[in-house]
Parts: C-alpha cells; sequence; structure tokens
C-alpha cells in the first residue's frame, strides 16, 4: 500500500525526458505525474496515470517484465487525481487486489486489474472536491479531500463509516496508521488526528509549498515528507510531542518528485533532473542518527546515482523505490524510459558494509523505436509474451572450443617470444654482440640477412624503457662500425627518431663524446634518411642539432676545406686502387656492369645542392651499408664524418660532396668485389678495426 | 549455490548405510565410544577435536531422529544450545498443473475456469488475470494462491452455468462424490449435492438447466486383459430447492476416456480407446444404443452441432466424420454401411476437435502445436502455427469471440475468433507438466514406457536456482528452456531459450533431439548467467550417450534485463559437465561494474576441472569493452572425477570434490591442492560441495551423507548421516536446506534448515508426497510489520536469518509450497 504522487513540473524535468526521449511521441501533457507500486503482494505491479484521449488512463504495469497488465479508462475527462494499492476485505478466502483511485469530481473508484473492471464506486461524501489522497487499511479505505474532510470507507458495503473534518485548507497528503487510530493529514503543514477521538494531536509545520508525498518510516513512529519546488525532505518524529523541528533534514541536489523510505529507514529521493539520491538509514526516531550531525545542516545524500547513455547524454531516473525484500537494505529497483515504456532495473547500493556507494553512474542505451515493436506484437497479451520470451541468439558471442583454443594459445606463446620480448638467454646473447653470427634475425625489416649479431633489441629496449645506461652500452659500441650499421638499419622506424634525439643530447651535453656518437648519428641519418624526410616536424626537430654543429664547425672552416681535399685525393687514390682492381677482375661480366651503373650516379650528386641533408638520394640498404663500412676501411672515421657534415653545411664546397661521391663510387667497386662472401668481409672489418 | 544431489542411487547401499545407522544408535544409547554414526575426522595432523565437539554430534544426531518422529514441526527447546526449533508454516502455494483439459468458459464469455486439484480458479477471459479462487477446504487460516497440495477432494469435471441472472455460477464434480455450486464472483459454496459415488466426467445438457450427464463410477472389475472400471453414464438432476440429486442410468461403458453431448441434449458419445459408444435419449425416454470397434485409437470425439456428424479424432492424426447421428434407427452395429469422410492434416495425434456454434468451422489441434481451422463448407484450412507445445484441448468461448487452446506445456492462450490474435495467455510452472505427465503414465500403463523415455531425456537437473537480484525461481521449463518463474504471484516471468533446436520432427516424433538444460548458476550480483546444455542421442537407451555439451556464459543485458549470449564453450569437457559455480565477487567499489577477471569453475566426466575467466578487451569503435570467457587454469587430482565444486566467499579457495575427497585449491593458480579434507576412508563418491555464505564453514555431500567442516579448526563440525536428495546452501546468510528420506523409498521426504554452526536444525518439516528441490529465498518483509533494524551493532543479538528467508518446496507434481518463519 505504497502510494506516491509524483509532480514533475515541466520547466525542467519533462524538458531532459524530451531531450533524451526524442522518438516519444506521446509526451506527458500534464504536469502530474500519478503512480504508485504495490508493495503488499510483492508481486510487482506499477500503477501509472497517464492522460490519454478522453481523461485519465491508468495503466498496471508488469515490473519483472515492464508489460502493461491492464489499463483503465476514466472516461468523460474524469481525471485521475491520486492512486493506492490494497486489498478486498477478506470476505471469501482470497483477497483480491484493488486499486483505489481518487477522482477529481470527489468519487473514489475501486478498480479491480485481475477484472480490468471497477468493482466498486464510493460516493456521496466529497462533494465535487478533488480527492487529493486516498489509502487502505486492512478493509477500510480512507480518502482525503482537498479542504481537509477525511472519509473512512467500508469496502464491502462501499458505505461511509465515519467522517473527519480536520479544518485543513488545500489537503495534500494522508497517512493513516495500520491500526486505523492515527491519520496524519498534510497540506503544507501536517497534523496527526487521533481518528477514534477526532482530535489533533499533534502538529509539525511541515513545508513552505505543498507537501505531495508522506510516508511512515521506522515503525509508524517517524514521518518522511517532501513538497513541492523543495530540494529538502523532512523526517519527523511522529511521537514526539511539540517538536517543531524535523528530525532530519535531507538535501537532495534537486527538487524532490518522488521519495521512499526502506523497511530499515534507509529514504531515497528522485530529483526532477532524473538524480537518486538515497540516505542510509536516515528515518530513524532513535537517536544515534540524529546525533550524527547537526539537524539545520541537513544530510547530504549518502548515495547518488545517475543513468546516462554511453555518450553521455544523461539519462532521468523517472521513480524508484526500496527493495521489499528484508535482506537487502540497499536494493532498489529504479524505473526509467519513459511513462510509454518503463523500464525497471535493480540495482544494489550497499556494498558488502551495508553502506551506500557514493556515486554511481549507470550507462544504458536510450530507449529508441519504441513504437517499431509495439506495431509487431499487437495485442497486450503478444507483448507480455514475446517480452517472456527471451530467445536464443548467438550475436555478439564468442565461441570456443578448448581444442582449438589451445592450439591458438601454444600459438600466441610461440608469438609471444618473438620481438617484443626477448628472453634473457637472447639479450645477455645480443650484448656480446658479434660473437654470435647466427643471432635471430627474423625481426629485421624485409628479411635482411645480416653478417654479423646487431644491438638494435637492446637499443629499442632501452629507448623504449629510457634506460640510459644502456643506451650507453650500445653507444659503446661505435667502434665496431658493422654492429653500428647493422644495428640502425635493424632500428624500427619508430624509434628512430627517439634514437636521435638521445644521441642529440649525449652529443651537445658532451661534446667530447663526439667520436663516439658520431658513426651513430652518421648511420642513422643516411640509413633511415628516407623515414626522416617524411616526417613533417623534421626541421623543427633537428635544428637544435644543426645549429650546434654549425656553431662547433665554424671555428675550423680551413680545417674542413682541407680534410676535404685530403678526402678528395684519398678518394681518388682509393678509386684508381678499384679500377685497377676492377680490371683485374675480368670474372666480372657486363650484366653486373650494367647492374651497378645506376647506383653509381654522379648526376644526381650533382644537382643535389639544395636538398638539407647531405646524404643525398635515398640508396639503396645494401648500398649504404656498404659504403659505411668502407668509409671504414679507409681509415681516417674521424675526417670521414666531419668530411660527410661538412658536406651537409657547405653546400658550396663542391669539392668535398664530390669527394663523397667518389667515395661512393669505390664503395661500389668494394660490393660487387665483396659481394660474394660475407664472411669474408667480417674478417676484412675485423682486422681493420684492430689496425 | 544450489547444487544437485543425485537420487539415492542403489537400494541395497542405502539399506546397508541405515542398518549401520541403526547399530550405531544402539552402541550410542549403549554408552559406548560416541564417535560412531559421525564419521571420524582424518586422523590427520589438522583435524585435531576435542571430545565435546562429538559429544554435540550425538546430542545433534539424537534431536534429529527425535524431531523427525514428529509427524509435523514443533517447537522443541535443545537442552545444550539455546537456539530453539523455530515453527514454519505455509504461506502459500503455487505451481502445479493449470489444467490438463479443455477451459471451461462462463456464460457470459467474461471468465473462465480452472480446477486445480480441489480448487477453482477463475480468470479474466481478457488478460488471463487471475479474479478469485475458492476451494472446498476453505477453513484453512493462511491465504492460498494456488491450492492445498494432496487433497482427497479432487474436482473431476467442471460445468459452467449457462443461465447467468444471477453471477456467474459454476458446477464442480469431485472425487469426494460431492456436487457443489459456487458462486464465482464470490467464491461462495451455494450448494452440496451427494452423488454416491466418484463421478468421472460431467456434461450439462444444453436444453434443461440442473440436469447433467455423468459418468459415475460403478464397478471394478479384474480381468484377465487388464483391470476395467466400469462407469455409469447417468442423467444426474441436481435440484436446488430440495438439495437432492437424483440419478438415472443410461447406458454403462468401461474405461471411458471422454464423454460429450450434442447441442441438442439427445445424443450422447462416450469413447474410451477403441471404442465409440453413441446413445440417442429419445424423447419418450428411451434410449437406443449404437456401438463401434475403431480400427485406430479413439483420441477425441465431438458432435458437429448442425448436421449429423460425429467427429472422431485418432492417434494417426485423421478427423473422421461419421455420418451417424440417425434418429430413425433403434440399433446400430458395425456391419451398417456408415458414411465416413476423412479430414486429414495433422501428422501427429489429433489432441482435440471442437466445433464453433453452427458447426461452419472446426478447429483441431495436436502434437504440431498447431491450431486448425477448418472451413468445412469450402474445404479450406486456416492456421494458427507456432503455439510452442502440443495442442491438448480447445474450447470456443459461448459468445463464439474466443478460442480457448490449452497446451501441454501447462500453457492456455486465448486467441480472438475475429482476427485471431492473442487475446491473453496464461503460464503455469512448466515443471508440473512433467508431474502430470508422470501420473497420467502410472494410470496408463501402454504410454507410460514411452512416457518414462520421454522423461528420461529431459530429467529435472538444475534444481531450484534463485535469481540473486530479483529472487525469482529459475529452473527446467521446456527442452532447452530455462524459467524463471515468481513463486509469490504464482507467475511466469520469462522463458530462456538456452539452445536453439528443431520444435518437432517427421511422423516419428522420437527423431527430433531436443537440447537439455543441465545446469544454471548465477554470479553474485546477477551480472551473469552460465549454463550448460546438453544434446543426447538416444542410439544406445541404456546408457546415456551425451554427444556434446555446451558450456555459456550470458552477460545482464542492463538496457533491456535480458540475458545476452556471451561466450559459447564447445565441450568444455568431454563426456559431460557436472557442476559449475561462479566465485562471488568481491565488490571493490560500484564503477567497476564489468568485473573482469571474474572466475567459474567446472567439473567434468574427464576428471578436469577448468577455472574460466572473464576477460574484457577495448573494442574499437568506443562502445562497451568485448568480454569474453576463456580457459584460465584447468587441474587433476589423482585421475579421479571431480563433482561439487564451490568458491569460498572471498573468492580466493576453490573447493572441488573428488571421490570421497575435498580437495582445496588456491583459485588464481590452481597447481596444486592446498589441503585436503577427508570425512572417512569410506566416505563413498561426494557429489557437491559449498562454502555457506556469511560463515567459515564448508559443507560437502553425498547421496548418503553431508558433512559440515569448520574452515577455522580444519575438522568436521557435524554430519548427518542420511539418504541425501537435495542441498540448497544459502548464498548470503548462513543457512542451508537439506532434504533427506529417512525411510529408503518412502514418498515422505523430511527438509531440515540449519545453521551451520549448529546440527540442530532450525527448522524441521516433513512432506508427505516427496520433495523434487528446496530452495532458501529471500522473504519480502510484510508491508504491516515495518520493522526496522539498523546496523546490526556488537552486543545485539543477530536477527534469526530464517526470519528473513522462505523455504521453497518443489514437489514432484509441479507444486510449489512455500514457507515462512513463524512472524
Amino acid at each position: 500500500m505504497v502510494k506516491r504522487t509524483v509532480h514533475r513540473k515541466k520547466s525542467h524535468g519533462l524538458q531532459t525526458t524530451k531531450k533524451v526521449s526524442k522518438t516519444s511521441t506521446v509526451q506527458e501533457d500534464t504536469d502530474r505525474w500519478t503512480c504508485a507500486f504495490d508493495g503488499a503482494s510483492s508481486d510487482g505491479s506499477l500503477a501509472l496515470v497517464r492522460s490519454g484521449i478522453n481523461g485519465h488512463k491508468l495503466r498496471i504495469i508488469d515490473v519483472h517484465t515492464g508489460v502493461q497488465r491492464s489499463e483503465f479508462s476514466s472516461g468523460n475527462g474524469g481525471k485521475i487525481k491520486c492512486i493506492a494499492w490494497g486489498h478486498q476485505p477478506k470476505t471469501s478466502a482470497s483477497s483480491q487486489v484493488l486499486v483505489a483511485l481518487g477522482m477529481q469530481d470527489g468519487k473514489v473508484l475501486l478498480y479491480s486489474p485481475a477484472r480490468n473492471a471497477i468493482v466498486r464506486t464510493l460516493e456521496g461524501a466529497h462533494e465535487n472536491v478533488e480527492v487529493t489522497s486516498v489509502t487502505f487499511v486492512g478493509a477500510e479505505v480512507f480518502s482525503l479531500d482537498s479542504t481537509g474532510i477525511l472519509i473512512q470507507w467500508d469496502i464491502a458495503s462501499g458505505s461511509l463509516i465515519k467522517q473527519l473534518k480536520t479544518g485543513l485548507n488545500d489537503a495534500r497528503a494522508l497517512l493513516v496508521s495500520s491500526d486505523a487510530q492515527r491519520a496524519v493529514v498534510a497540506s503544507h503543514r501536517i497534523e496527526l488526528w487521533d481518528l477514534s477521538k477526532q482530535s489533533k494531536v499533534q502538529s509539525w509545520p511541515g513545508h513552505t509549498s505543498a507537501i505531495h508525498s508522506l510516508l511512515w518510516a521506522a515503525d509508524e513512529t517517524a514521518l518522511v515528507s517532501a513538497a513541492q519546488s523543495d530540494r529538502h525532505v523532512h523526517v519527523w518524529d511522529a511521537t514526539a510531542h511539540n517538536a517543531s523541528q524535523p528530525l532530519a533534514v535531507l538535501n537532495a541536489d534537486s527538487e524532490v518528485v518522488h521519495v521512499d523510505v526502506s523497511l530499515g529507514g534507509s529514504v531515497l529521493s528522485v530529483g526532477d533532473d532524473g538524480v537518486l539520491c538515497a540516505w542510509h538509514q536516515a528515518a530513524q526516531t532513535s537517536g544515534n542518527t540524529s546525533s550524527r550531525r547537526r539537524n539545520d545542516i541537513g544530510y547530504s545524500a549518502d548515495g547518488v546515482v545517475r543513468i546516462a547513455t554511453s555518450g553521455g547524454l544523461p539519462l532521468p531516473v523517472l521513480l524508484a523505490r526500496f527493495s521489499r525484500v528484508a535482506t537487502s537494505e540497499g536494493s532498489v529497483m529504479l524505473v526509467r524510459g519513459s511513462s510509454v515504456k518503463p523500464l525497471f532495473e535493480t540495482l544494489e547500493l550497499a556494498d558488502q558494509d551495508g553502506q551506500f556507494a557514493k556515486e554511481i553512474v549507470l550507462t544504458r542505451e536510450a530507449q529508441d523505436n519504441m513504437l517499431i515493436p509495439a506495431a509487431k506484437a499487437k495485442t497486450d497479451a503478444e507483448k507480455q509474451l514475446s517480452a517472456q520470451l527471451h530467445s536464443y541468439s548467438e550475436q555478439g558471442a564468442s565461441v570456443t572450443n578448448p581444442v582449438s583454443e589451445g592450439v591458438r594459445k601454444a600459438q600466441r606463446a610461440a608469438d609471444d617470444a618473438l620481438p617484443d620480448q626477448p628472453s634473457l638467454a637472447d639479450r645477455i646473447r645480443q650484448l656480446s654482440v658479434g660473437t654470435d653470427a647466427h643471432a635471430p634475425s627474423d625481426a629485421l625489416a624485409a628479411g635482411l640477412k645480416l653478417g654479423s649479431g646487431t644491438l638494435v633489441r637492446v637499443l629499442v629496449q632501452s629507448l623504449h624503457t629510457s634506460d640510459h645506461e644502456m643506451l650507453d652500452t650500445v653507444l659503446g659500441n661505435s667502434s665496431r662500425t658493422n654492429v653500428v650499421r647493422d644495428t640502425v638499419l635493424a632500428l624500427p622506424a619508430a624509434y628512430v627518431l627517439a634514437f636521435l634525439q638521445q644521441l642529440f643530447v649525449r652529443f651537445q651535453s658532451t661534446p667530447a663524446r663526439a667520436a663516439q656518437l658520431l658513426p651513430w648519428i652518421r648511420n642513422t641519418l643516411a640509413l633511415h634518411s628516407a623515414y626522416l624526410t617524411s616526417i613533417p616536424s623534421l626541421v623543427p626537430q633537428l635544428a637544435g642539432f644543426y645549429q650546434g654543429i654549425e656553431a662547433r664547425l665554424e671555428t675550423h672552416q680551413k680545417l674542413l676545406r682541407l680534410s676535404g681535399r685530403l678526402e678528395l685525393a684519398n678518394t681518388q687514390i682509393r678509386a684508381r686502387a678499384h679500377h685497377m682492381k676492377e680490371q683485374q677482375q675480368q670474372q666480372l661480366d657486363a650484366q653486373k656492369q650494367t647492374a651497378m651503373k645506376p647506383l653509381n650516379v654522379y648526376h644526381e650528386s650533382e644537382d643535389d645542392d639544395e636538398s638539407a641533408v647531405g646524404s643525398t638520394e635515398p640508396p639503396t640498404p645494401v648500398w649504404q651499408a656498404e659504403e659505411s663500412t668502407d668509409d671504414e676501411d679507409v681509415g681516417g672515421s674521424e675526417d670521414g664524418q666531419d668530411d660527410q657534415w661538412s658536406d651537409d653545411n657547405d653546400d658550396d664546397d663542391e669539392d668535398a660532396s664530390e669527394d663523397d661521391d667518389a667515395s661512393d663510387a669505390s664503395d661500389k667497386m668494394d660490393v660487387s668485389a665483396n659481394s660474394d662472401d660475407d664472411d669474408d668481409d667480417n674478417a676484412d672489418s675485423d682486422d681493420e678495426d684492430e689496425l | 549455490m544450489a547444487a544437485k544431489a543425485t537420487k539415492t542411487g542403489d537400494p541395497a547401499s542405502v539399506r546397508r548405510s541405515r542398518k549401520k545407522d541403526k547399530s550405531n544408535s544402539a552402541k550410542e544409547t549403549s554408552g559406548g565410544t560416541p564417535t560412531v554414526g559421525f564419521a571420524n575426522p582424518p586422523a590427520s595432523k589438522r583435524t585435531m577435536r576435542r571430545p565435546d565437539k562429538l559429544q554435540i554430534n550425538v546430542h545433534a544426531r539424537k534431536m534429529l531422529e527425535e524431531s523427525l518422529k514428529t509427524p509435523i514441526v514443533e517447537a522443541t527447546i535443545s537442552m545444550q544450545d539455546t537456539e530453539i526449533y523455530r515453527t514454519i508454516e505455509p504461506k502459500l502455494v503455487s505451481g502445479g498443473l493449470l489444467t490438463n483439459d479443455p477451459i471451461v468458459f462462463s456464460g457470459d464469455s467474461s471468465l473462465f475456469y480452472l480446477s486445480k486439484d480441489n480448487a477453482v480458479a477463475v480468470y479474466n477471459v481478457e488478460n488471463g488475470e487471475m479474479v478469485q479462487n475458492f476451494s472446498a477446504q476453505q477453513h484453512q487460516q493462511h491465504q492460498l494462491i494456488g491450492v492445498p497440495r494432496l487433497h482427497p477432494s479432487a474436482i473431476k469435471a467442471m460445468v459452467a452455468d449457462q443461465d447467468e441472472s444471477e453471477g456467474h455460477r459454476v458446477y464442480t464434480f469431485s472425487a469426494d462424490h460431492k456436487a457443489r455450486l459456487w458462486d464465482a464472483d464470490t467464491g461462495e459454496l451455494l450448494h452440496v449435492w451427494d452423488l454416491g459415488t466418484i463421478p468421472a466426467f460431467a456434461v450439462a445438457d444444453p436444453t434443461k438447466p440442473g440436469h447433467f450427464f455423468c459418468a459415475l463410477w460403478f464397478q471394478h472389475i479384474k480381468a484377465a486383459g487388464g483391470d476395467k472400471h466400469r462407469y455409469s453414464i447417468c442423467r444426474v438432476v441436481l435440484d436446488r430447492n430440495q438439495g437432492t440429486a437424483m440419478k438415472e442410468e443410461l447406458f454403462r461403458v468401461n474405461n471411458p476416456t471422454g464423454l460429450v453431448v450434442r447441442h441438442d441434449g439427445q445424443w450422447l458419445a462416450a469413447y474410451s480407446k477403441f471404442r465409440v459408444q453413441l446413445a440417442h435419449l429419445r424423447p419418450n425416454g428411451t434410449v437406443v444404443q449404437h456401438m463401434w470397434r475403431m480400427s485406430e485409437r479413439v483420441s477425441v470425439v465431438a458432435f458437429h452441432p448442425g448436421e449429423p456428424v460425429l467427429a472422431v479424432g485418432d492417434w494417426r492424426g485423421r478427423i473422421m466424420f461419421w455420418f451417424c447421428v440417425d434418429e430413425d434407427l433403434e440399433h446400430d452395429t458395425e456391419d451398417r454401411d456408415i458414411i465416413r469422410r476423412p479430414h486429414h492434416w495433422h501428422a501427429h495425434r489429433v489432441n482435440a476437435v471442437a466445433f464453433t456454434e453452427g458447426g461452419s468451422t472446426m478447429l483441431s489441434g495436436g502434437e504440431e502445436g498447431v491450431l486448425v481451422l477448418w472451413q468445412l463448407a469450402t474445404e479450406s484450412r486456416d492456421y494458427l502455427p507456432r503455439l510452442g507445445s502440443d495442442i491438448i484441448g480447445i474450447a470456443v468461448s459461448p459468445d463464439q469471440m474466443y478460442y480457448a487452446v490449452t497446451l501441454r506445456d501447462n500453457t492456455i492462450r486465448i486467441f480472438s475468433a475475429m482476427n485471431k490474435s492473442l487475446v491473453s495467455s496464461l503460464q503455469g510452472l512448466k515443471f508440473a507438466e512433467r508431474g502430470a505427465a508422470l501420473a497420467k503414465g502410472r494410470r496408463a500403463g501402454i504410454e507410460h514406457a514411452r512416457l518414462a523415455r520421454a522423461l528420461d531425456d529431459d530429467p529435472f537437473t538444475t534444481g531450484l536456482v534463485v535469481h540473486p537480484a530479483t529472487h525469482s525461481l529459475v529452473l527446467n521449463g521446456d527442452p532447452g528452456f530455462l524459467q524463471v518463474f515468481n513463486h509469490l504471484g504464482d507467475r511466469h516471468l520469462a522463458s530462456i531459450e538456452v539452445a536453439s533446436f528443431n520444435r518437432t520432427g517427421g511422423s516419428s516424433s522420437d527423431d527430433v533431439s531436443r537440447p537439455h538444460v543441465d545446469l544454471v548458476q548465477y554470479s553474485s550480483d546477477g551480472t551473469w548467467m552460465a549454463t550448460v546444455d546438453s544434446r543426447r542421442t538416444d542410439a544406445s537407451r541404456g546408457l546415456m550417450a551425451v554427444t556434446g555439451s555446451y558450456l555459456k556464459f550470458w552477460r545482464l543485458d542492463p538496457s533491456d534485463q535480458t540475458y545476452k549470449l556471451a561466450s559459447r564453450i564447445d565441450n568444455p569437457h568431454s563426456g559431460g559437465v557436472h557442476a559449475i559455480a561462479f566465485q562471488p565477487v568481491l565488490r571493490k567499489g560500484s564503477q567497476q561494474r564489468d568485473s573482469a577477471g571474474l572466475l567459474c569453475v567446472s567439473t567434468g566426466r574427464d576428471s578436469t576441472f577448468r577455472v574460466w575467466e572473464l576477460q574484457t578487451l577495448p573494442s574499437a569503435q568506443g562502445d562497451a569493452p568485448h568480454s569474453f570467457w576463456s580457459c584460465r587454469a584447468s587441474a587433476q587430482y589423482r585421475g579421479l572425477e571431480p563433482h561439487g565444486a564451490a568458491f569460498s566467499a572471498d573468492g580466493s579457495t576453490l573447493a572441488v570434490t573428488f571421490g570421497g575427497a575435498i580437495t582445496l585449491w588456491d583459485a588464481l593458480t590452481c597447481t596444486a591442492p592446498v589441503a585436503t579434507l577427508v570425512a572417512s576412508a569410506a566416505t563413498p563418491r561426494l557429489t557437491g560441495a559449498a562454502f555457506i555464505g556469511g560463515s567459515a564453514y564448508l559443507t560437502a555431500w553425498s547421496a548418503e551423507r553431508l558433512d559440515v567442516w569448520n574452515m577455522l579448526t580444519g575438522s568436521v563440525w557435524w554430519t548427518l548421516a542420511m539418504p541425501i536428495r537435495d542441498v540448497f546452501v544459502h548464498q548470503r546468510a548462513a543457512l542451508l536446506a537439506v532434504v533427506a528420506y529417512q525411510i529408503p523409498g518412502s514418498s515422505t521426504a523430511s527438509i531440515m534448515v540449519y545453521s551451520p554452526a549448529s546440527p540442530t536444525p532450525l527448522a524441521a518439516l516433513q512432506h508427505p508426497g516427496g520433495v523434487e528441490a528446496v530452495a532458501l529465498v529471500p522473504a519480502p518483509a510484510s508491508a504491516k510489520s515495518g520493522r526496522s533494524h539498523p546496523d546490526t551493532e556488537e552486543g545485539q543479538p543477530k536477527p534469526d536469518p530464517l526470519d528473513d528467508n522462505t523455504l521453497v518446496v518443489l514437489t514432484p507434481t509441479g507444486l510449489i509450497s512455500v514457507y515462512g518463519a513463524e512472524s
């Protein structure tokens, strides 16, 4: 016998509703939501009043399926002002569930949802005055009209038992104790009447506006009230005499439209913004709660529940009630959706300690296409049937077979052993580079086969974790040209920039390490130039480095020139030597010659004046790689590097660039010479290192 | 966490154990060592036990034996413990079979009547809601939604009074030899007449009010070819003024299966298996009898209202029109060449035939679940297909506006005659249909084997499972379905199709291989549902060959509150799954609602148990993350077959029973058992295990005993050595309910509710007629009480858990009895 009258202000709450459920064609055209949960029978029904074309309509909705069980139309423009659930007197063994409807014209109708008919009309007492509240106690119905007249009816005979004139103007809410001895009536103030003596016992100030909800709490020793346009819920001590102060004031976030009290005294309210606030065991007369905090400040909500779509659009909670199951104190049923198609959901507010969760945000999808399924299922019974049948669907489900999963797992395990996480053994092997010529190279780009081990994994690891020590260990290998080359070559493009940045930082901070760092920088720039040029923000990224280099090179321009000259000479000597070598190698067939030629291009270097980065055209990796080795061959590592950088900087230094290209040309020859066996090459480079 | 104990297997072993028990109790009384009768704890270092514990056990044993001797629950105060027996009383009864017959419409077609055992339930045709309910046993104080159980005055026939000038009236003819007239609006009993014998069928004489044709039991003939029940077909006149019933015998039949009357009240047809007896009641009072033997077994007979036709439906699916209603004939034999016309559409047995007024349309239905509307003039047919189950009865409302179809799965559907749209649907507990089938099978021997086979294919395996959020009952429904049932409102809530399958097969319906839902479990917050379903081949009847089982994980879709399949795991265990159990989720915070990392354990016939883990993958579209279940670990133990499995309340420990041992595992690693608990070396195979919610106790049970272990001491706390049928462990409160059979083979089951700390039952009751399953369901607090129990602080006595819970008992006949602590 729980009765609620929810005033839903058109102004704010409905706008929210409108916003969310755009597809809803039927909107509330009244500012009043009258509804009641069937509390007694635990059967789970919600009686909801909607305005129809011809007067109000009462819908009985099954909370388990959300389907309408029966519908009653008042007809003739009759307006239902209040409703309450109750039982027919137990004259026969079975008691029939009834809904009492308080009408605007002063009648009280008793409606049987099962029969879908009005079984009795109680009239003759409220003379055309709006019945504002109605409630059942046992076999009797109590009704209150707006002039403050309280009528006690006998259901079986439909006759008036008692009449009480409270004189309370604009009375809105009524409560009768279960022994039918005490009645509480409320307008904006609250009065307690003794029904047998017909006298006023107690009066409380109530609220500043008209009270719409009034409930018993704590075994009918406390009252909970909420009023229109008021965001406070008041708890009153129903036993106290001369209490002008509420026992507790509960502050909701917004105007309260609906209130419910649990058996354990927890209170919830639904605001007109659709937010549910809950107070844990706030409505109790025992002193411990009131001493918790001071009354006049009020309690803020222990728990707040909001609903939003995944897109963040808020969905309002329309109604809520506490579960009437004894053990679950914090179990709450929420109603959302719309009055056309409400959706019911059970939510556990309390955690294991019984405390309410501070804030719960539920993500739910907004209702859409509400009318389409309605069109498919014609009658209520068909709707109910379809709502009750949950047919099988594998949509969105994953299907697993233990066997196939086992296979997949094994594969995954094998995959996991690949590049991301090298085993410890791998790492150790990689740290002692060069010793193992057969390190796994499958991770490297395009299936390149390298002649020596690389440090790429350690490098990637160190970059990934920004482990400076490990990086320094890697950089310490700069003397091993093959290693440097191969490592840089295998470095994934994603890490190139990070690596460069690290190199630049070191280059700037400790110029003394330049000798160590330059091979790395040069190789990186040269081997990954294709990638680097594709980075739009490359110039600002490299600007600092460029300026630093330039500043350092300014002091010995002449030296550079000399170096360039020497390099030129050197290269020419080498080229000549190569030429002779080439002539000696008669086995080199014409095909190979021509194959070499396109790589050995001088023209491209001639028009590379405008190119910023000196290493000219993007060469094929092999070619470049061999080049770097060859530079080492020549011996003057420092010179070579400087030479290259000067090359970059002095665009006008034609000699140097030509020089470089010339050396490139000679490299080509080397490739041809050494392409047959990598091992030789390896040995060569090692030897030269020693030199 | 309701695990199902298997049926007590072979009676011999049961008897043995009983004998042992007796000898044990004898020793106890003679003052011997009080260790017998209760399993000795294993002689391991873990289980040192003080002797006074033993004393408690012995005491408890005596208490129990004493308590169960008393037929009805009685409050007894234990000498040692302060705990007392709580009186629990039946609150209501729901479930049960709606009807096996066509429903009975009231004269104005606004209501219809169903007879449930000895009660009459009145329903509104428009919305299928019960409006009134009355029975001959009104003096029971408590409110009954359904029917009091097992009553001798079961209603055999029901006739609505067509004269409704004084309101709705209904006549009932019940097995206690009484005919009664009821006011259906108020439930008031108006008149009672004594018939002197058991009525079997009754139809009203359509022309004379107060006149009925009844089949009254006459005599029982024991013959070589089978017992014969001889019934006399009488005209019964129930006089309201004098309160007398006048009987006038018309003719006699053997073993009738039905009785029908023609609209003019002059022709009467009674039929049995292969025989149709037709009687012409001439206005001058003479009775002309006709009798034919049929070549096909007759399933239903109906008179055509307009033409002189008797429609006979048979087991082969034909409806034969016999043009035999001929007033001029004095006598009729099988020799007469009667014009017959077959109407053949049904592939299976025709279960129901009905005609509309005037006879323009004939309605028929059978195993296909298709309502066929024959337009007799044009010989065209219309169909209402896919009704969900076999049609067993069809009724046409008196105003010709509704067709009511009774389906075998305990469903009644009412269709509008105008547009064949569904007007209302009434769905009972599907399980009740099994009980009815069994009872019927016992009566009719021939069908028995087939029925038994059908039931074997679809055993009741899920037990009663309580949905954690809504507290409704979940159990086996139709094959391949789960039914969600509200026992308090006697209301069907939902059918969940767990597997898809073909509904009908070829002409031999045995071909249909229907999946069976073996198990269902819910996670503690109801977000996840796990089901196991299997398909069986019936190639080898003796050995149930399981061809495939599927473990399915369903997620609750919060938007529409239905379970959506999330993961299907094919053949999680080769050979079948024994048990599944969810890890109780610890709520770390309300924000974390997707509960990734939730575990579920399954045990199977392949001697392995597997732990499944919920994994979530962030999805690309940015909507809800895709979650699926995968196997996290699997383990074996000594090559034994695991049966019961359970997680501890904090989810850290996993208990799995292997043979007679309970093994405890770390739920996350499952590498090796942390501990092994053995109650005694002679412990038979443990079939289930569960941690008792809210306490430090673990229980494990086999077909013959139940042990409760205290996990703090690692010892057996107490033992119940009885043939155990079912055990239900409450998930939150420290309660467990045990169904046991005191006397093996008897139909009276004992139900005990225990708190794990004490072997003294909190409540015990005896349930005649057997019990299929029990459950402890959180009770709705009565609206009046409004008990305010604030946070139970220390010092305050804890509220009795029984107060907050009701005991739900499911009987083999499908009735759900709800017991609650006395308030």
